[in-house]
C-alpha cells in the first residue's frame, strides 16, 4: 500500500512549540488544522496510510503531540482509525511513538 | 563694656560655652582625620560608589546563595528585601560575602528584580561578591544590568526571559550547551521538551484570561571543572498548587483519596496515577513528562520547588518548606552520561 508522508521538520517547523497559538508558535492545533488533517483526509479517502517523519526537529512539547494526535482523535471521536491510519519514523527520539500513540488512545476518555 | 560683661555669671557661661566649642571644634578636626584617613587609597569613583551606597540599606546576602541548597534562608532573605521594598526603602543586595553560588539563585534573584510590580519602583541596588570566581559569574550574568551585548556569546552564564514558549531560544541554549558538554552542536529532544512544558506552564496564570501575563527566566551555566550545564527555570505566578489548572484536580483528590499535603499532590501530578481516575479533564502532562525525561536518561539531577515544596526526584525526596515560594522553579543537568542525537 502506498503511503503518504509528513515530515515535520521539512513541512512544518524544526522548532515545534506548544499546544495553542497564544502560548507561542508553531503550536500543535495549528500543525493539526493547517497540515495533519488535510493530509490524513487525504489518506483515509486514497485508502493509504501516512507516515510521520519525526526526525529532524529540535524535539516536541507533549502539548504539541497531544493536541496535534490527540486532536486528530478527537476530531474523528475515536482512536482506531487514527492509529490504523497513521505510522511513526523516530531515530531521534525512540519514545516518541510510544507517547504519541498513548495520547491518541487517550484523547477521547476525557 | 556694658555691666553685664564682667558679671561673674556672664563669664561662667562664656568660659564653659568656650570650652565646649573648642571640645567640639577638636572633635569635628578628629573625626574629619579619621574620615580622610579611612578613605585613603580610595579612587574618587569609589568613593562617590560608597557614598551612594550609603543611601541604600544594605541587606547582607546568605553565605551560602543557592537556591537549590539553601532554600529556605534564600526565602527569608527575599523575604526580607520585600518588607524593605513595602516600606518603600531603597535597597543594596549586598553579596559582597557570599562563598558559594549557583545559577539557580542567579535566575531567581534576577527574577525577582527585574519584574515591576514586586520592586514597586523602589530603587534596588547590588554589589559583587568579593571572591573573583564568583564576581566574575555575576557580572556576566548581567543581574545588576551591565552584561554588555545580549547576543555576545558567554563562557560561563547565559539568561533569556519571555511570556511565551518560545522553540527558538529552547533551541539556541541546547546547541550551546551541547557543544560545552558533548564537544559539538547536538539535538536533546528531552531537554527541549522540558524546556517548552515549562515555558507553557508559565502561560497559565491563576486566572484564565491572564494567560501569557507572565514572565519565565531561564539561566544556564556552565560548570567547566564538572563538564556539565544546568538549567535553571523560574517563573513568579502563583506556583504548581495554586494555578487556576489544579482547583479542580487538587479537590478530587482531596475528597477521592484524602490527600491534602503538596507534597503527595506533587507526587500524584509526577506519577500520573490517580490523573484518570479522578476524570478530570486535566490536560497538564507537562511535569510528568518533565519527570519522565529524568527517567530515559535525557538529564539528570532533576529538581522542582514551588509553593510550600521543594522535590529532588533524582532522589525520591520530597521536602515541606517552612516558607513559601510563590511561583515554579524547575533545575536540572545536562552532562555526557546523558541521551542526545547529532
Amino acid at each position: 500500500m502506498d503511503k503518504l508522508i509528513i515530515k515535520i521538520a521539512d513541512d512544518y517547523t524544526t522548532i515545534p512549540g506548544v499546544r495553542e497559538e497564544i502560548e507561542g508558535d508553531f503550536p500543535g492545533e495549528e500543525f493539526l488544522e493547517k497540515i495533519l488533517l488535510p493530509k490524513f483526509k487525504q489518506a483515509l479517502s486514497e485508502n493509504k496510510k501516512l507516515l510521520i517523519d519525526l526526525d529532524g526537529t529540535a524535539g516536541y512539547a507533549t502539548s504539541f503531540l497531544e493536541a496535534a494526535f490527540g486532536g486528530l482523535a478527537r476530531e474523528y471521536k475515536q482512536s482506531k482509525i487514527v492509529l490504523d491510519t497513521l505510522e511513526f519514523k523516530s531515530d531521534d527520539d525512540p519514545f516518541l511513538e510510544d507517547d504519541i500513540t498513548e495520547y491518541i488512545k487517550e484523547a477521547n476518555d476525557k | 563694656m556694658k555691666k553685664i560683661y564682667t558679671t561673674n555669671e556672664y563669664k561662667k557661661r562664656n568660659t564653659k560655652r568656650a570650652k565646649d566649642r573648642l571640645k567640639q571644634r577638636l572633635l569635628s578636626k578628629e573625626k574629619a582625620k579619621g574620615k580622610k584617613k579611612k578613605l585613603m587609597g580610595i579612587s574618587v569613583v569609589q568613593q562617590r560608589e560608597q557614598r551612594d551606597n550609603n543611601k541604600y540599606e544594605s541587606l547582607k546576602a546568605p553565605t551560602n546563595f543557592s537556591f537549590v541548597e539553601n532554600t529556605v534562608e534564600i526565602l527569608a532573605y527575599f523575604e526580607n528585601i520585600q518588607r524593605h521594598i513595602n516600606r518603600r526603602k531603597p535597597i543594596l543586595i549586598n553579596l559582597k560575602e557570599i562563598t558559594n553560588l549557583t545559577n539557580d539563585a542567579i535566575v531567581l534573584l534576577l527574577a525577582f528584580i527585574k519584574t515591576p510590580k514586586i520592586t514597586k519602583k523602589v530603587p534596588i541596588r547590588g554589589n559583587y561578591p568579593k571572591d573573583n570566581v564568583l564576581r566574575k559569574i555575576f557580572q556576566e550574568s548581567g543581574v545588576f544590568g551591565v552584561n554588555g551585548n545580549e547576543s555576545e556569546p558567554k563562557n560561563y552564564i547565559l539568561t533569556r526571559q519571555n511570556k511565551k514558549a518560545e522553540g527558538g531560544i529552547a533551541n539556541e541554549l541546547i546547541k550551546r550547551a551541547t557543544k560545552i558538554v558533548f564537544g559539538q552542536e547536538a539535538r536533546c529532544p528531552g531537554v527541549y521538551r522540558a524546556l517548552m512544558e515549562s515555558m507553557a506552564n508559565t502561560c497559565y496564570h491563576a486566572k484564565p484570561q491572564h494567560i501569557a501575563h507572565e514572565t519565565w527566566w531561564l539561566t544556564v551555566y556552565h560548570d567547566k571543572v564538572q563538564n556539565k550545564v544546568s538549567f535553571a527555570f523560574i517563573d513568579l505566578g502563583v506556583g504548581i498548587f495554586k494555578s487556576s489548572k489544579m482547583t479542580g484536580f487538587r479537590e478530587k483528590l482531596s475528597s477521592f483519596f484524602g490527600i491534602t499535603d503538596n507534597r503527595d499532590v506533587l507526587r500524584e501530578i509526577i506519577s500520573g496515577r490517580k490523573m484518570s481516575s479522578t476524570k478530570i479533564p486535566y490536560r497538564g502532562k507537562g511535569l510528568p513528562n518533565i519527570y519522565k525525561g529524568l527517567e530515559r536518561n535525557y538529564y539528570s539531577k532533576l529538581k522542582i520547588i514551588s509553593n510550600d515544596v521543594k522535590a529532588d526526584l533524582t532522589e525520591n525526596n520530597y521536602e515541606k518548606l517552612s516558607k513559601e515560594f510563590d511561583g515554579t522553579f524547575l533545575y536540572w543537568e545536562l552532562n555526557n552520561t546523558n541521551r542526545w542525537t547529532s
